[in-house]
């Protein structure tokens, strides 16, 4: 057994310092904390919210001086933190890798500038993906904008490379991106708390109109200054590859980075079945010492790159001819890595006959609404009221709608808004045109549906918007949104409800309705569809708490709900409502009291009233 | 060159539905590892698969770099779902042990019918922390020890519950 893992320093507690099993994503918060940031703004995006919820506490606990915020989306939060880090203090901003796409333009234009206080963006990739719409690799983006990009393994290392990423970035005036992947940001590990310090608390900002302010011509001037840092950091250690397992001086090396790399120490030790091999490790995968990866492919028989997603390190080898990779098929182009695939690919590599070539895995149970969801009740209300029509949606919970035939397309973060707009356009001249609904939820409304309600306002488009507004940013674990207020640790700020968001826009018809009622529902976005022929866009705004919310769920009726002897076991409950607490067994429907609420909504929806439900 | 058998390291592979509060499971058997002494790395589903969808946990307790546990190398599995326990009982090792919330034992080491237990607590959302006593129970996990961290990381409004819950997975009947 080697012993490849970092072990926890023994007994910390005697040196006084606490230890805390963590997730990544706090281990994280920690680092930024400890490390002196003075803000933090983030966007939640699923790997990455838990970073930004544990820094608000931990920043509330502690008294800390620093703003902490969630911001109405990613291009806000970056600004803001880059803004900090050019008075001289510290910032993070963090999001996840669709996030950066909405933060790219600040970004790109942040990396010519630099920083004079240091700048840490925490960008969250999703290989597989779980919990995205792409499986883009922000390490390659890192590149794209010349920003170094750091590639923990695990929460560990996670927390260690925060801290020295504030240094680093002072160091070279330059931002840092830390790209921990799913599996590090939802890992677990026992880790050794850092101790904190005070921030620097006096900004000091020096005008300089030819960098903060910069015109075209001396952007160029930036330009060479950035390459020129760019130069001087592939200088530094963690841009070489490290030897993390074996002799250095066996006749074959796989080079890798985040947590493939963890994934290939765990398999090497455990099946051993590759004694010949050297595994080296790269903390930062831009920019690389060009030098150090040349001498591995002239030192060894063959390199084998293993990293996620795109092959970012294996890019850079000047002389690929002893290299494979993902460029040449050995390591597979897509799809998240794991323990099972690292020991694969090491047997193709190694020429090692795999003892075992089953391909184990298990049909996942598809994701639904939960029961008593009013999503649920929203989308039957509106298929019901726009029948034929299309349903523009977009990106949370409710992209769930799916499982209801509510939702016929989802692009990214307020394109339910555009794309409703795009659909008139294209049917307008139809014969019958379809009716059209943009359905967007609260918090994503808010981040990227103002702009496109406004544009479809001014240019003729006729549509009805729904806005799904359940007081929350439900996928994500319940982050505040603009109407909730409490989106900062000192509770600063005043809310904005969604009725004054949208009539803002221009939008004259705004109804508010809760969708448990479904006729009435059904009725409320019928007129509002009427109403699009004279007005344009009309809104319907679906108002009904979320029930993972354990205040609202408290608060409203609960219904004793029942099947009763005459339900004949059409299953038109199951098929059109999806209620995950619904099910047919034995030619009748079947009620999981484990998953049921008593929302009542069923008990409207059957065809032939076999569902009663009175309130407890 | 397999580790040997003295070795403390020790899998635990789980699986449930979204919504059945796996990951207060894992993180309660995380933080006992931790208090044991032992170096520990876990893994956690979350995002859009916690609504009702397959919602899987990893434990490793001992040197590992990774959070994610090979398929055929769990040294135990709990599972807080049947169907779910079996179309994932291939992540156990020969000899592994399966633990499982199921009406019927079937192909299962050993069974509980957690849901029922929890219902009749009136705490149908309890199941994983019934399923927490009785896996304790199996795995000869001080019941102080658990008691004290499931007091520590139970969110205030569900704290009275998981206490009942747990205590009642300490002496349930297998089935």
């Amino acid at each position: 057994m080697s012993g490849h893992t970092e072990a926890p320093a023994a007994a910390g507690e005697e040196h006084g310092t606490a230890r805390e099993i963590l997730l990544g994503n706090e281990a994280i918060a920690h680092g930024i904390l400890a490390g002196g940031a003075n803000v933090v703004a983030s966007y939640p995006g699923t790997p990455a919210s838990e970073v930004c919820t544990a820094a608000m506490k931990l920043a509330s606990e502690q008294g800390l001086p620093v703003h902490v915020e969630w911001s109405i989306n990613e291009k806000t939060a970056f600004e803001l933190a880059f803004t900090n880090s050019i008075t001289g203090r510290r910032s993070a901003a963090i999001m996840k890798q669709v996030g950066l796409n909405v933060a790219s333009d600040p970004v790109m234009s942040a990396a010519y500038m630099g920083v004079t206080g240091g700048l840490i963006l925490v960008v969250a990739d999703d290989p597989g993906p779980h919990s995205s719409q792409t499986e883009q690799d922000s390490r390659l983006f890192a590149m794209h904008a010349k920003v170094p990009v750091l590639d923990p393994m695990s929460p560990r290392e996670a927390l260690q490379m925060t801290m020295q990423a504030f240094e680093f970035s002072e160091r070279h005036h330059t931002p840092v991106i830390l790209r921990p992947t799913t599996r590090v940001c939802h890992a677990r590990q026992l880790l050794d708390l850092p101790q904190g310090r005070p921030p620097k608390s006096r900004p000091d900002f020096r005008k300089d109109p030819s960098r903060w302010a910069a015109t075209p011509g001396p952007r160029l001037a930036l330009h060479r200054e950035l390459n020129a840092k760019i130069r001087e950091i592939r200088k530094h250690p963690w841009a070489r590859p490290r030897l993390m397992h074996g002799t250095g001086s066996s006749g074959l090396a796989v080079v890798s980075s985040g947590v493939a790399c963890a994934y290939l120490l765990d398999v090497a030790r455990d099946l051993g079945r590759w004694p010949n091999l050297d595994i080296y490790k790269i903390d930062m995968p831009f920019p690389l010492d060009i030098q150090a990866l040349s001498s591995l492919t002239e030192r060894y028989l063959r390199v084998l790159v293993v990293e996620e997603t795109d092959p970012v390190i294996e890019m850079q080898f000047i002389n690929r001819e002893r290299v494979s990779g993902r460029m040449d098929g050995t390591v597979p182009d897509a799809g998240e890595l794991t323990p099972e695939i690292a020991a694969r690919v090491l047997d193709t590599f190694t020429g090692t006959p795999s003892p075992d070539n089953r391909s184990l895995s298990s049909r996942e149970r598809r994701p639904s609404l939960c029961a008593g969801c009013a999503h649920r009740a929203a989308f039957f209300a509106i298929k019901r009221a726009l029948p034929r029509g299309i349903y523009a949606s977009d990106i949370g919970c409710y992209t769930l709608g799916l499982n209801l035939g509510g939702v016929d397309t989802c692009l990214c973060m307020g394109a339910a808004v555009s794309q409703a707009a795009g659909f008139f356009h294209a049917f307008k001249d139809s014969p019958e045109p379809p009716p059209i609904a943009a359905v967007i939820g609260d918090s994503t409304f808010f981040h990227a549906g103002i702009p496109p309600t406004i544009n479809a306002v001014v240019t003729g488009a006729r549509f009805v918007l729904v806005v799904l507004d359940n007081a929350t940013t439900a996928m994500t674990g319940h982050q505040p949104t603009p109407a909730t207020g409490g989106m900062t640790n000192d509770f600063s700020g005043r809310t904005l409800s969604l009725e004054e968001a949208i009539r803002g826009c221009g939008v004259r018809t705004v109804c508010v309705h809760d969708p448990y009622d479904i006729a009435g529902f059904i009725e409320v976005v019928k007129d509002c569809y009427d109403r699009t022929a004279d007005e344009g866009v009309t809104a319907v705004i679906a108002r009904h708490p979320c029930i993972r919310d354990r205040r609202a769920l408290k608060s409203q009726a609960r219904r004793a709900v029942r099947v009763m002897e005459k339900c004949n076991g059409c299953g038109y409950c199951v098929r059109e409502f999806e209620c995950p607490a619904l099910s047919i067994e034995d030619k009748r429907a079947r009620i999981d009291r484990t998953l049921c609420i008593g929302c009542g909504v069923c008990v409207q929806i059957c065809p032939v009233q076999a569902v009663t439900g009175g309130e407890r | 060159m397999s580790r040997s058998t003295s070795s403390p390291d020790r899998q635990i592979f789980m699986v449930g539905r979204g919504g059945q509060g796996i990951l207060l499971l894992a993180r309660a058997l995380a933080e006992w590892a931790g208090r044991m002494g032992c170096d520990v790395i876990t893994s956690e589903t979350h995002g859009m698969a916690m609504r009702g969808g397959t919602v899987t946990a990893s434990l490793k307790v001992g040197a590992y770099a990774g959070p994610l546990i090979p398929a055929g190398s769990a040294d135990v599995l709990i599972g807080l779902d049947a169907e779910e326990a079996m179309t994932h009982l291939f992540m156990l090792r020969a000899g592994g042990v399966s633990i499982v919330n199921a009406r019927d034992k079937g192909l299962f080491s050993h069974a509980v019918d957690a849901a029922q237990a929890a219902l009749s607590l009136g705490a149908p959302g309890a199941v994983n922390m019934i399923m927490l006593g009785f896996a304790a129970r199996l795995l000869g996990i001080d019941r102080a020890v658990v008691e004290d961290i499931v007091e520590k990381i139970s969110p205030p409004g569900a704290l009275a519950a998981n206490r009942k819950a747990l205590s009642a997975g300490y002496s349930i009947q297998e089935t």
